[in-house]
C-alpha cells in the first residue's frame, strides 16, 4: 500500500529524513515509533505530499505520489493530523462530513449520497449521540473520535495518524487505540500511526518501525523489533521487556 | 431558527433599511412618497402622484439611491471578503484591512490618481479601479510570499507580514497625497470611507465585480470550511491547498480594493459583519458566505444612515465603521480572554 524508497527530507537546509525505507502492506497496522525529532511527523508529511521530498520516492498503492491528484488520493488516503483545533465552532456532524469533501464534484455543494457515510462513521466512533454537538462542547477523547470519524467518512484505504493519543489520558487513549484496531481487523483498513507510547504500540499494532536519526532502525512485527537492545538504543535509555499476553516495557533508567 | 428563515429576515431588512435611508437626509421625505417614486419607476403600473415636492423625485432617484446601493454592494463585498478571509486563516480577527489589502488598495489608487488628475474620459475611473486591484493583489501577495517558509505559509507569519505592510504602505499613500496632490482635503477625505459621492455610473462599474464574486466564493465555501480545520486538514479531504488559498485570496482582494476608488477605505465592516451572522447561521462557509453578502449590504447601509443624520453635514462613514469597529474589536478581545 504504501512504499517509501531511500527517502530524503531537509527542512531548513539540513536533511531530517536521511535516506529512509519503509513498506506497509495490506490491512498492516504500523506504528512509526522513535525519540522526539528523529523525523517521524516529517516522514508522515512525506507521505501525505505535504512536503516534497529532496530525493527518493513514495508510492501510495504502487503510484509515484506526484502522480496523484490531491483529491483523487484523499479518497485513498485519510489523516488525522496532530492537534487539530478548529478555527470556529462547528458542530461534530458538520466536522464528519466534512471527510465528504473528495467525493463531491467541483461545484457541488452538499452531497446527497454522503449521508449513509457519515452516519457509519459516526457509528463506528460511538458519536451518534452527540452529532448536533459543537466541537467545543466535546471533551479531548471525543474531539479526537470527531477527527477519526471525519477519517472514516472519506471511505479511504489507508489511514495516517500522528500521535492520536496525545494529551489523553490512559483510559481515552484505550479507546482511540482500540478503536482503530477494531476498523483494521474488520474492514482491513491499513493504519500507518507515529505513536509516543510503547506499550499501547506492542499492544495494538501488527508491526512497528523504530526510526532513530532520520533513519529507519529497524522494521517488522512487534515481537521481533522490540527488545531491550533496539528500544535501549533508540531512546538511549535502560529498558526491561516483559513479554507476557500483553508486551510491557519497563523503564530502568 | 433555521438557516432559510435568517436569510429571510435578512432581505426583509435589507428592505426595510434601503427605504429608511432614501427618507433620512437634509430633506426628509416620508415613507410612501418613496414608495410612490420607486412604484412609478415601475413599467406599466407606475404614475406619479402629484401632490408632492417637485424636487423628490430627482433627490430620491439621482442622488441618493445611488449613495444607497453603493452602500449595499460595499458593504457586501467587504463582508463577502471578510468572511472568506476569516475562514482562510481560521481566525476571526482577520479583515481585509488586517492583511494589507485595503491598504494596497489604496496605494495603487491614490498613485492612478496622481498620474492621472488632470485627466478626463471613460478609462479614467477603470484605470484608478485597475491599479487599486493591483495595488491590493501585490500587497497581499507580498504579504504572502514575505510569510512562507519552505513549502508552507503560516497564518500568524502572514498577519504579521500584512501589519507591517499595511503600516508601510499607508504612510507612503499618505507621503504621496500630502507631496504631490495640489489640494489633499478631498483625497484625504474620500479615503476617510464615504458613500456620499456616489452617482449611477459608479454603480455600473462596481456592481459586475461584486456580483460574480459572490458565487465564485460560494464554489470555494466548502474548501473554506476545510481551511477552518487548518492546512493539513485541508489537505486530507482534498483540496489542493495552495492553489485554493491564491483563488481566495485573489477574489477577496478584488472585492475589498473595489470598493477603495468609489468610497475610501471602510474599516472594520469585514471583521463585525462575518462575526454576527455566524453567531446566528453557524460557521459553514455555504451559508456563511451569502449570509455576509445579505447582511453586510444591510449593515453598511444603515452606517451611512446614520453618517448623514448624526450632524447638520455628512460625517465621513469609514469614522463611524472605524468608531463601531474599535469597539467591537475590544469586545472580542474581552469575550475571548473570558472564554479563556
Amino acid at each position: 500500500m504504501i512504499e517509501v524508497e531511500d527517502l530524503r527530507c531537509a527542512y531548513n537546509g539540513s536533511d531530517v529524513l536521511k535516506g529512509v525505507d519503509l513498506e506497509v502492506e495490506e490491512g498492516t497496522f504500523m506504528g512509526l515509533l522513535g525519540p522526539n525529532g528523529c523525523g517521524k511527523t516529517t516522514l508522515l508529511r512525506c507521505i501525505t505530499g505535504s512536503l516534497r521530498p529532496r530525493r527518493g520516492s513514495v508510492r501510495i498503492m504502487g503510484r509515484e505520489i506526484s502522480g496523484w491528484g490531491r483529491k483523487e488520493l484523499s479518497r485513498k488516503l485519510s489523516i488525522v493530523p496532530q492537534d487539530t483545533s478548529p478555527g470556529f465552532d462547528f458542530s461534530v456532524e458538520e466536522v464528519v462530513a466534512m471527510g465528504r469533501y473528495p467525493h463531491m464534484g467541483r461545484f457541488q455543494l452538499t452531497d446527497p449520497d454522503g449521508g449513509a457515510s457519515v452516519n457509519r462513521a459516526l457509528r463506528w466512533t460511538g458519536l451518534s449521540e452527540l452529532r448536533s454537538k459543537k466541537i467545543s462542547m466535546l471533551s479531548g477523547g471525543e474531539r479526537q473520535r470527531a477527527f477519526i470519524a471525519r477519517a472514516f467518512a472519506q471511505d479511504a484505504d489507508i489511514l495516517l495518524m500522528d500521535e492520536p493519543t496525545k494529551n489523553l489520558d490512559i483510559r481515552h487513549s484505550m479507546d482511540i487505540m482500540s478503536l482503530v484496531r477494531k476498523k483494521n481487523g474488520k474492514e482491513g483498513l491499513t493504519i500507518l500511526a507515529v505513536l509516543h507510547d510503547l506499550d499501547l504500540s506492542v499492544r495494538f499494532c501488527d508491526k512497528v518501525a523504530l526510526m532513530k536519526d532520520g533513519k529507519v532502525y529497524d522494521i517488522g512485527p512487534v515481537r521481533k523489533v522490540i527488545n531491550e537492545d533496539s528500544v535501549g538504543d533508540v531512546f538511549d535509555i535502560d529498558v526491561k521487556v516483559h513479554r507476557g499476553k500483553h508486551m510491557h516495557i519497563e523503564v530502568l533508567g | 431558527m433555521n438557516r432559510r428563515g435568517i436569510i429571510l429576515i435578512g432581505v426583509l431588512l435589507l428592505a426595510t433599511s434601503s427605504l429608511l435611508a432614501l427618507s433620512v437626509g437634509t430633506a426628509r421625505i416620508p415613507l410612501d412618497s418613496i414608495a410612490g417614486i420607486l412604484i412609478s419607476r415601475v413599467p406599466f403600473i407606475g404614475s406619479l402622484p402629484e401632490s408632492q415636492p417637485s424636487g423628490w423625485e430627482t433627490i430620491v432617484m439621482d442622488i441618493r439611491l445611488p449613495v444607497v446601493i453603493m452602500a449595499m454592494l460595499a458593504g457586501a463585498a467587504l463582508s463577502a471578503s471578510g468572511a472568506s478571509l476569516q475562514g482562510l486563516f481560521k481566525n476571526p480577527l482577520v479583515d481585509p484591512f488586517i492583511i494589507g489589502i485595503s491598504a494596497g488598495g489604496a496605494f495603487g489608487w491614490v498613485l492612478a490618481l496622481i498620474v492621472t488628475i488632470d485627466s478626463t474620459g471613460w478609462w479614467v475611473q477603470w484605470f484608478r479601479a485597475s491599479l487599486s486591484f493591483a495595488g491590493a493583489i501585490t500587497a497581499v501577495t507580498a504579504a504572502y510570499l514575505i510569510a512562507r517558509t519552505g513549502s508552507r505559509v503560516p497564518v500568524t507569519n502572514l498577519l504579521l507580514a500584512g501589519v507591517a505592510i499595511s503600516a508601510s504602505l499607508t504612510a507612503a499613500t499618505q507621503f504621496g497625497i500630502y507631496l504631490l496632490v495640489e489640494d489633499p482635503r478631498p483625497v484625504m477625505i474620500s479615503l476617510l470611507g464615504t458613500c456620499s459621492n456616489s452617482r449611477w455610473a459608479a454603480f455600473q462599474d462596481m456592481a459586475p465585480v461584486v456580483l460574480i464574486s459572490l458565487p465564485a466564493l460560494i464554489f470555494l465555501s466548502r474548501d473554506l470550511n476545510a481551511f477552518s480545520m487548518g492546512e493539513e486538514e485541508a489537505r486530507g479531504v482534498g483540496v489542493n491547498v495552495e492553489r485554493s488559498k491564491f483563488l481566495i485570496l485573489a477574489v477577496a482582494s478584488l472585492l475589498a480594493a473595489v470598493t477603495v476608488p468609489f468610497c475610501g477605505m471602510i474599516g472594520f465592516v469585514g471583521l463585525m459583519v462575518p462575526h454576527m451572522v455566524r453567531r446566528f447561521m453557524g460557521p459553514d462557509h455555504r451559508w456563511l458566505i451569502p449570509g455576509s453578502f445579505l447582511f453586510g449590504s444591510s449593515f453598511l447601509i444603515l452606517c451611512d444612515m446614520f453618517s448623514r443624520s448624526i450632524m447638520d453635514r455628512i460625517v465621513p462613514l469609514g469614522m463611524v465603521t472605524g468608531f463601531l469597529g474599535g469597539l467591537f474589536f475590544l469586545y472580542l478581545i474581552a469575550a475571548g480572554r473570558r472564554s479563556g
